[in-house]
């Protein structure tokens, strides 16, 4: 054992501090369930697909590799498109765009989500009455259809494909922030934060949003493969990130024209969009079973 | 009941109205003018630009023109399309019907598959045919609609070298190819919205199934079948239905895709037309009503509570 521990930490068998980190982990993967586990693997190794795309890649995006809708065979995996570019190479470099929209989208739609559902879940009030209304006038927009109309008045760019999918999702999770708002505002700590003279905004930085973090990561986790969803829906329709940048939906949406000449166009792109999205669910409902049972009924 | 009705009537209006203004900012933050749009490639005078600018009404405050656009919106008119220089309500008329159609084939067939699913799925728990079940349930929620989409159309291909027709007819005009051209992407929507009915009809069932009634109704003698069909799914269902309303919504965003997929000249299809050709009346009429049919469903299925369930009361 280390040398550093006391006679006293060694008789009682208290573990370092490394082990209780390793041991905390090991049951939270053990919590999550072998479903949660294995998805958590396709996300690891997804993310790692992403980083590495440009060592992964035979090919550049762009580069007009080999014959055109040529099969798959040794040199091009996933054969090639009706251009002669090389599927795999694309579907690997998709793979970066896929997870940079999710990521920065969710992360920005969440974070405001947090910041509208603790202020009014918080204060109450009139702030609260006319949050509500706002947010139940853009619940009722389809998110798909709020998502075509913002890229329509933004412009076709991946950074407003990112800043539409984020604006898509704060309504709903600014929703499911405010009702467990509601319930934190009456805990005693809250009370007992009040009585020693606590601002509000303190309270809210420093006791509400801490007892969030677990439905934040909950949320943050489902949302990211509705996000990775929309993202692909765009792109298929051709309205989203520029027709040049390797996109997963719009890789499906040119093999939906070759679908008998060449079926593999579309079925790999579509076998990578389905399974990140079903990682990313599985994952959020591993998350919801293990941190927060309560959440289920939502 | 009648007081909970013209109360929740009452709420309609707020919800609509926001959902205007929330359409009309939208549009108003339109990067370069509308002028331009309008014009096209053809150059426009400083003079033209201010001629056209006030027959549109573009040169008022915005407050006006928010007051004129909500009035004229109140009695159905959306102005003219820029694209096809026509009323929008004409396109409207037009296309509605037909999103109707597939909406309503998709909620029928997800309904249906998803309660038959979810029953099968309770009364055969932890047999193979329950985790079969929830096998097809999980994809059903993780497989995107153009990918569901995709694969169906490739495989009518493949089998009866079937593909969408150019020129869509009406129910009334050929009842056999509408119906055909309707119901594959009915399907794909239906498949979709399945899952997470089968996947709470599920949960909801089994958690029924525990309570004493069930027992009582075993005891004096009902068949199996009367007892979970009258009594336990009955009481189920109320989640199911709520479940049901906020699922339309998805719907209707994927209308969009299957439209797209099957060439369905309906609401979708006029609203990826007006999103490329940035024909913003069109596009304003169209989401509005997408909002609106949403808002109208999610409203009958909060009066249908009281129908179903008659323990509730309205407070």
């Amino acid at each position: 054992m280390t040398e550093g521990k006391s006679d006293v930490a060694r008789q009682w068998r208290i573990p370092s501090a490394r082990r209780r980190l390793l041991a905390r982990v090991l049951q939270g993967l053990a919590k999550l369930g072998p479903l949660g586990i294995g998805s958590l693997v396709i996300i690891i190794a997804l993310i790692g697909v992403a980083v590495f795309s440009a060592l992964l890649a035979n090919y550049g995006p762009r580069e007009l590799a080999g014959p055109r809708l040529a099969p798959p065979d040794s040199t091009f995996w996933m054969g090639t498109d009706s251009f002669g570019r090389d599927t795999y190479s694309r579907l690997v470099l998709g793979a970066r765009l896929s997870l940079y929209v999710g990521l920065v989208s969710v992360t920005l739609g969440v974070a405001a989500g947090l910041v509208v559902g603790v202020v009014t879940g918080y204060l109450g009030g009139k702030l609260d009455l006319i949050g509500q209304r706002v947010i139940d006038s853009m619940q009722a927009l389809p998110s798909l259809v709020l998502a075509l109309t913002l890229v329509a008045v933004l412009g076709a760019s991946v950074n407003n494909v990112v800043i539409a999918i984020a604006i898509t999702i704060i309504p709903g999770s600014a929703r499911v922030f405010r009702s467990r708002v509601l319930a934190i505002k009456e805990a005693t700590y809250v009370d007992a934060a009040i009585a020693s003279g606590a601002s509000h905004l303190r309270i809210m930085v420093v006791h509400v949003v801490p007892n969030l973090m677990a439905i934040v990561f909950i949320v943050f986790s489902l949302d990211l493969g509705r996000a990775i969803l929309a993202e692909a829906s765009l792109s298929f329709l051709g309205l989203g990130s520029p027709p040049d940048v390797p996109s997963w939906g719009g890789m499906i949406s040119l093999g939906r024209r070759y679908l008998v000449a060449a079926p593999w166009l579309a079925l790999f792109p579509g076998i990578a969009i389905s399974l990140t999205v079903y990682a990313f669910n599985l994952l959020g409902d591993s998350l919801r079973d293990a941190l927060d049972p309560k959440l289920r009924s939502r | 009941m009648s007081k909970y009705i013209i109360k929740r009537l009452l709420l309609f209006i707020p919800s609509a109205l926001g959902i205007l203004l929330v359409v009309f900012v939208l549009v108003r933050l339109v990067p370069g003018d509308v002028v331009a749009a309008m014009a096209g490639d053809a150059s426009v005078s400083e003079a033209d630009r201010q001629i056209i600018q006030r027959q549109l009404g573009l040169d008022r405050p915005l407050v006006v023109q928010f007051v004129v656009w909500f009035g004229n919106v109140l009695q159905g008119d959306f102005g003219q399309s820029i694209w096809e220089k026509r009323p929008v309500v004409d396109m409207l008329k037009e296309r509605i019907p037909r999103s109707l159609e597939l909406t309503a084939i998709a909620v029928t067939l997800g309904v249906v598959w998803g309660i038959t699913l979810g029953v099968i799925s309770a009364i055969r728990r932890r047999t193979l045919v329950d985790y079969v079940v929830r096998v097809i349930s999980i994809a059903g929620i993780s497989l995107p609609s153009f990918v569901t989409g995709i694969l169906l159309l490739y495989l009518m291909l493949k089998l009866f070298h079937w593909s969408p027709p150019v020129f869509y007819e009406t129910i009334w005009a050929n009842p056999g190819s509408n119906l055909v051209h309707q119901m594959l992407p009915a399907m794909v929507l239906g498949f979709a919205a399945a899952a997470p009915i089968a996947r709470l009809t599920r949960s909801s069932l089994l958690e029924v199934i525990g309570e004493d009634y069930m027992r009582t109704a075993r005891a004096k003698g009902l068949s199996e079948r009367v007892v979970i069909m009258r009594h336990a799914l009955k009481n189920a269902l109320l989640p199911v239905i709520t479940l049901s309303g906020g699922l339309v919504a998805g719907l209707l965003g994927g209308v969009v895709i299957v439209e797209a997929i099957f060439v369905i000249p309906g609401m979708g299809t006029g609203l990826i037309d007006a999103v490329t050709q940035r024909d913003y009346p069109a596009l304003q009429a169209y989401v509005i009503v997408m909002s609106l049919i949403y808002l109208t469903v999610n409203l009958l299925v909060d009066l249908s509570y009281g129908l179903i369930d008659p323990r509730i009361r309205y407070g």
